[in-house]
């Protein structure tokens, strides 16, 4: 809650990039999160560059074919280059997952928000519907309303909207009760200004730090989330590369060509890795400055 | 009398979330594009069945009329019928529900026979290597699709080595528990993380507490104090995480069925979801929310009996 003072103190940019410095030094987890995260992001949009192979072409005489030079991990069912499609895959799940992650964040905010700081019958309701959301596990409703609309990416952004919007309503409502409590807030009222501009101008900038951190994991929940539809069969359609397609692609010749699978499991668990380790750095972070 | 009102209330607040969940599976139907009863009848339905099942449901009567409808139906038992299967869709989950329900016992059995002693491990040593080891496992854990795992276990032991079938649930008892397993392990590979996380906070928040010290100085063993005294305590708190996060875990099993092909609910679900047999989808998912609903309320209410500072609100 201290760090509308930190903003005052905030140093002006010139010297700004030395403290970042100092602080990547000084929280490792943040530091190697972030390194591992730029070398994967530089590693799908340089795909082009790096794999010469064409994630979409088909070559139907070298199908299933083993690791080799001009296909490092071999081709899938349908003579594609495995590689290739794993990088191109990395664009479609990290920039869906990001995506997906703005739209419940900004729509569980502002509930948070609602419920927090106005109290009585609003939270009675947002936290009613909260509950009932909650009651159902996270793949059932989401695989549900999938199915209901149909597959294909703008399902996949209704439902996690419509399911992962409580985690940061529940966060910034929590927020929110501590910050009501403490004295700008009391001293703004006090000074007449009104609610919506004590909501947004006031308490906002200074609840919005946990979901922040809180989003980081959440990207690599609704990543799992997309690559579990693809698995699916109901996620991004084909032939677009997607590590869930991929693996259920992969699943028919696990016997033969387990690489098929684990190669985009692993780049799902490493890229999941260093959301993680940003998110908990982040957290380190903010514990150090309270 | 505290307590009396404590368990009312929080039934009151279960029932309440019951028949949210109940209208929004209810909704479910109303936001596929297109006809509700030809959506419920499949595609190759012919117009009488439509008409009829219009009749029957009342899909050309008001929302409310409907859901109220709904509700009948729902309370006594009858969770419509599977165009799929041409039978009830309860007398299917009633079939799926024994094996998902085995396979999540066990999950957790497993899950809690490892993270407990990996959590002492690292909480007695905090701040050194064996503690940084087990916080970074599970970050590695929950970044895993709960289905992948499966995958690994699937190459490594039973495509190799055989020991265990590759996928079904068999006939006889011996074979369930054998299919069971490596399910199992998945399903506690994805529980894990969560449980040894909260484990380890909360043992490293009790080994500094005045009653831990105490009993040290009483002379009591390491072995009985970290067991009897800590373990029991943190204990707690960890099995409210995971009554909390239990709609987390349980999705997990759905698609892990489906690695598996074990005849659980997750399987019918999916297997629905494939063949566009709507009724066995809304069904399966309803059961799944009762289900969440009924292990709050009896985590809740065990833990309002061994902590009774619940029920004080405290």
């Amino acid at each position: 809650m201290s760090s509308t003072i930190e903003t005052v103190a905030e140093p002006s940019a010139g010297k700004l990039l030395p403290r970042v410095g100092r602080q990547l030094v000084r929280n490792p987890q943040l530091s190697v999160g972030l390194g591992l995260l730029t070398a994967l992001v530089l590693l799908f949009l340089l795909a082009p560059v790096i794999s010469g192979e064409n994630p979409n072409y088909q070559n139907l005489l070298q199908t299933l074919a083993g690791p080799s030079g001009s296909h490092p991990l071999g081709t899938d069912s349908l003579g594609r280059d495995a590689f290739s499609r794993l990088l191109y895959a990395g664009r479609i799940d990290l920039g869906i997952g990001i995506a997906a992650v703005l739209a419940p964040f900004i729509l569980g905010t502002t509930l948070g928000l609602l419920a927090g700081y106005l109290g009585g019958w609003v939270d009675a309701v947002i936290m009613r519907v909260l509950e009932i959301v909650v009651a159902f596990p996270f793949y059932v409703l989401v695989i549900a309303i999938v199915f209901a609309l149909g597959s294909g990416v703008r399902s996949i952004f209704i439902a996690i909207t419509a399911v992962a919007w409580v985690s940061y309503a529940r966060i910034v409502r929590g927020e929110v009760l501590v910050a009501r409590r403490v004295g700008y807030v009391q001293a703004a009222k006090a000074a007449g200004l009104s609610t919506p501009r004590i909501l947004f101008r006031h308490l906002t900038p200074n609840v919005l730090t946990q979901a922040l951190v809180y989003a980081m994991s959440d990207i690599v929940m609704t990543i799992l989330a997309i690559v579990t539809l693809g698995f699916l069969g109901l996620g991004v359609q084909p032939p677009t590369a997607e590590w869930g397609s991929m693996m259920q692609d992969g699943y028919q010749y696990i016997s033969i060509h387990p690489w098929l699978v684990t190669a985009p499991g692993i780049a799902v668990v490493v890229t999941g890795v260093a959301l993680s380790l940003i998110g908990d750095g982040l957290a380190t972070e903010l514990g150090r400055r309270q | 009398m505290k307590r009396r009102r404590y368990i009312a209330g929080r039934l009151g607040q279960a029932c309440l979330v019951l028949v949210g969940v109940t209208v929004l599976t209810f909704l479910l139907i109303h936001i596929v594009p297109g006809d509700p009863a030809r959506t419920i009848l499949g595609v190759h339905a012919t117009t009488r069945a439509v008409r009829e099942l219009d009749q029957q449901f009342g899909l050309n009567r008001s929302l409310p009329v409907q859901l109220w409808g709904y509700f009948g139906r729902v309370l006594q038992g009858n969770l419509g019928t599977s165009y799929y299967y041409h039978s009830s869709a309860g007398s299917l989950i009633l079939n799926a529900l024994p094996v998902t329900i085995w396979l999540i016992t066990l999950g957790m059995l497993i899950a809690t026979v490892v993270a407990v002693p990996l959590a002492i491990w690292a909480a007695t040593r905090a701040g050194r290597i064996p503690d940084h080891v087990v916080r970074v496992v599970p970050m590695v854990g929950l970044g895993m699709p709960p289905f992948w795992i499966g995958f690994v276990l699937l190459i490594l032991l039973s495509l190799d080595l055989k020991i265990f079938p590759s996928g079904g649930y068999g006939s006889t008892f011996g074979q369930h528990v054998q299919s069971l397993i490596l399910p199992a392990i998945t399903v506690a590979a994805g529980t894990m993380p969560l449980l040894v996380r909260s484990l380890r906070a909360s043992l490293i928040e009790i080994l500094d507490s005045d009653y831990i010290r105490a009993a040290a100085a009483k002379g009591l063993s390491r072995r009985r104090v970290l067991g009897r005294h800590a373990l029991r305590n943190a204990m707690l708190p960890t099995v409210s995480v995971l009554a909390v996060n239990a709609g987390f875990w349980v999705g997990g099993t759905v698609v892990i069925e489906q690695v598996f092909n074990l005849p659980g609910l997750g399987n019918l679900m999916l297997t629905g979801v494939l063949n566009r047999d709507f009724q066995v989808v809304q069904s399966v998912a309803l059961v799944y929310g009762v289900m969440i609903v009924i292990v709050n309320l009896a985590a809740d209410l065990l833990y309002s009996y061994i902590d009774p500072r619940v029920v004080l609100g405290e």
